[in-house]
């Protein structure tokens, strides 16, 4: 209880006298804040991406494709074996007793970027009927649906605004002529309102393909994947791997996206140690500077570690100060700012609650390292000489 | 020189001060070092592809016929021309990745960048499951000449699996323009042996022209010639091809001058403050020096010497440290562009750092010229 008094007594003349080293305080607050801005800048690219990869999942769907294969691409997945897993057990079922399921594939579309008017090429999957019925996220906020058997196709909000060109009524060249946009629609920010969107079959001609790249199913429950996925796995003529959407959308996202973290961590460890150096000089310092004060405090009778503490309370305060404002001015000059990865997948940068907690556990990190030796070196200052000090 | 005795006393005085100043700074400089030898590896990438060569790849997937080789041929104009199919391969370890471009023996003339010797070409054009690998990829997967690798890919084999077996025929020496190593295969071991339906499908065909400066034109005239088939291209000029990749993603510019500007700020402030802090408590002293005869020009100048003399010698050790940071990079991030030291590079890590110091300098050096002696002498 005693040291508790005088950790807090410590601390706060300590804080009080921080105004008097104001420009050596802000040095800290200063580096704390390139840093986290530094880290989460860059992380937000990264999270922003994941999260739009991600939150295009749901636990009760579950999606097939070819064995091996870590993408919705071609045409692997021929119609009687489309047949085969849209018999299999475990599925949801509508009013008229059909599997709520979708088989698809997606193309590559080439458009232009309104960033730059940079040539990058979109996705255009093609989409079985009961598609929607799949999606309950889907919405389509305006014009019409696309009609069954027409070169018709209805465009993601998300596309609309990052390519150019795919406002309703405008056209889209596939390999066998001009298809329409003729509604858009959104699906809560997830990768499909970056997407173009088209009748399964209609695209599949188009292409002159005869199978389908993946087909999603919704599960009766999200415990019923064991079976849905066993059934699958126990019909010999079926060369397909199963995985629950989630688990689809997790590895993808890390396709995408363990490249720029991995950067991120690097470049973040890399001037957080430049900034640990700078701590340690201006915690120095500013125990230099308070010598006879310490001293005194340790005549008086408080103990060595109130005194450290103090110093490493002052070193994380100026850390956090620095680190809220390093957060503050990532999340002000990215978060929410529209990108595109190519044309594959539209999303927003995102600074999040996560990260803003790492900016701060990295800031704090910094400064429990940086203030420890000085701390130390206040601890063990012999009182009899500092006291003499000038 | 004669004030290099007093730059050095003055840089003495706090050993440690001095010493965590120059680690702060080094830090940073390795920062700017990496961030904008990054810059001058996307650069030299642009800048050495070849206004020559056109690339030709599918418009809506990824595979097409090899015969369009035959017919871009006809079209006139076409130095060399060669297809390749690549194969996404992996050795023992799924992470053991490697990237198989199988084609045949005229990639030597359409990308000379290989350097591979024809007869070696002529070789692997007569043993179809062979395969050149460059030195780095032999020694990350562990291979040597003589070695039969059986690589899981996703393509399927014949027999019903994704196993293709390869022989190592040889190991040729690195490419500037592939730092992190390259394999190549014989594209008929792929087509003879592929059970996915694709037989003659390819994913590129890379083309020489006999005038770059046709280089649009003629791209637009492949499109044209396939836009009506069931397979239509696109076809770049292989720089605005790598421009674009480049640009598709992230803007690296911008990028790589942000953290840098960045750690320049940060550590901006931090050798201002101990300059000051330094000047501050070596007052008595400068008032010592102009009694003795000191112009306050020189003085000035002295202080800013000390800064300058800090921060170049951080830049310094922080690009010497940033130049041996390209082995951690390809250890950590495989296949990737890594930062390269260019003049430019270095120029710009020397402007930043007089930069920098005369910034952080200026305010300690300022106090010390308008110095008035007699109160600094009297302690006021």
């Amino acid at each position: 209880m005693r040291s508790l008094r005088q950790i807090i007594a410590v601390t706060a003349v300590n804080i009080s006298g921080l105004p008097q080293r104001l420009w050596s305080s802000l040095v800290i607050v200063v580096g704390m804040a390139c840093v986290v801005g530094v880290l989460l800048s860059m992380l937000s690219f990264s999270v922003g991406l994941a999260r739009a990869i991600e939150s295009a999942a749901d636990p009760g769907r579950a999606i097939v494709v070819r064995n091996g294969a870590r993408d919705e691409f071609g045409q692997a997945i021929k119609r009687e074996a489309a047949i085969a897993i849209l018999n299999a057990p475990g599925m949801r079922l509508d009013a008229d007793r059909q599997p709520i399921a979708s088989t698809e594939n997606v193309n590559l579309v080439p458009v232009t970027r309104r960033d730059g008017q940079l040539p990058v090429r979109m996705i255009l999957r093609g989409v079985g009927p009961k598609a929607f019925a799949l999606r309950p996220e889907f919405r389509l906020v305006s014009g019409r649906m696309f009609r069954t058997g027409t070169h018709e196709l209805i465009a993601g909000t998300a596309a609309q605004a990052q390519f150019e060109k795919l406002a309703i009524g405008d056209k889209v060249i596939m390999p066998d002529g001009e298809w329409e946009i003729v509604g858009s629609f959104e699906t809560r920010g997830d990768l499909i309102e970056g997407q173009l969107l088209g009748d399964i079959e209609t695209v599949l001609a188009s292409r002159r393909f005869n199978g389908y790249g993946s087909v999603i199913v919704r599960l009766e429950s999200p415990d019923q994947f064991a079976d849905f996925a066993g059934a699958l796995k126990a019909n010999p003529s079926l060369d397909v791997d199963v995985q629950r959407q989630t688990d689809f959308y997790k590895q993808s996202a890390g396709q995408f996206t363990t490249f720029y973290t991995t950067v991120a961590y690097l470049l973040g460890c890399i001037i957080g140690v430049g900034a640990l150096f700078g701590t340690v000089n201006i915690m120095h310092s500013a125990v230099a500077a308070r010598t006879r004060e310490i001293a005194t405090l340790r005549a008086l009778g408080y103990g060595a570690a109130p005194v450290a503490i103090s110093v490493l309370a002052e070193a994380l305060l100026l850390a956090l100060a620095g680190a809220l404002i390093g957060a503050a001015v990532a999340w002000l000059l990215f978060n929410g700012n529209r990108n595109s990865y190519g044309g594959f997948v539209v999303f927003d940068l995102a600074v999040t609650p996560r990260l803003f907690l790492i900016g701060m556990g990295w800031a704090l990190g910094i400064a429990l390292l940086g203030g420890a030796l000085p701390a130390i070196r206040a601890a063990r200052l012999p009182v009899a000489t500092a006291l003499r000090a000038t | 020189m004669k004030w290099l005795p007093l730059l050095w006393t003055a840089l003495r005085r706090k050993p440690t001060r001095t010493v965590l100043t120059l680690l702060s700074i080094t830090v940073a400089f390795l920062l700017v070092g990496i961030m904008s030898g990054l810059n001058a590896s996307f650069a030299r990438l642009i800048e050495e592809s070849r206004a020559d060569r056109i690339v030709v790849t599918a418009r809506y997937g990824v595979w097409f016929p090899i015969a369009y080789v035959d017919q871009i041929e006809r079209l006139g104009g076409v130095e060399n021309i060669v297809p390749a199919a690549f194969m996404d391969a992996s050795y023992q370890e799924p992470t053991n990745r490697l990237f198989i471009r199988m084609t045949d023996t005229r990639v030597q003339t359409v990308r000379p960048e290989f350097n591979i010797e024809p007869g070696l070409l002529a070789e692997l054009e007569r043993i179809q499951d062979g395969l050149i690998v460059s030195q780095s990829l032999a020694d990350r997967l562990r291979v040597a000449v003589g070695d039969r690798v059986p690589l899981e890919t996703e393509q399927p084999y014949q027999d019903g699996s994704r196993n293709w077996a390869f022989n190592v025929l040889a190991v040729v020496p690195d490419s500037e323009r592939f730092a992190q190593g390259f394999s190549i295969g014989n594209f008929r071991y792929l087509n003879e042996g592929r059970a996915d339906g694709r037989r003659n499908d390819i994913h590129e065909i890379a083309l020489l022209i006999d005038n770059p400066e046709r280089a649009g034109a003629m791209a637009g005239a492949i499109e044209q010639l396939f836009a009506n088939s069931p397979t239509p291209v696109i076809a770049t000029p292989e720089r605005t091809l790598i421009e674009n990749n480049i640009r598709g993603v992230l803007d690296i510019q911008f990028f790589t001058y942000a953290v840098s500007a960045a750690s320049l700020f940060m550590i901006l402030f931090l050798t201002a403050n101990v300059m000051a802090q330094s000047v501050r408590e070596r007052i008595p002293e400068f008032a010592v020096m102009k009694t003795v005869g000191f112009s306050d020009r020189i003085v000035g100048v002295l202080v800013l010497l000390e800064t300058g003399v800090l921060c170049l010698l951080g830049a310094a050790l922080g690009l010497l440290l940033a130049d041996a940071f390209p082995a951690l990079a390809s250890a950590l991030l495989p296949g990737r562009p890594v930062p390269i030291m260019t003049p430019g590079v270095i120029g710009f890590a020397i402007g930043s750092a007089v930069l920098l110091a005369i910034l952080s300098g200026a305010p300690a050096a300022w106090r010390v010229k308008r110095l008035s002696v007699a109160d600094a002498l009297a302690g006021r």
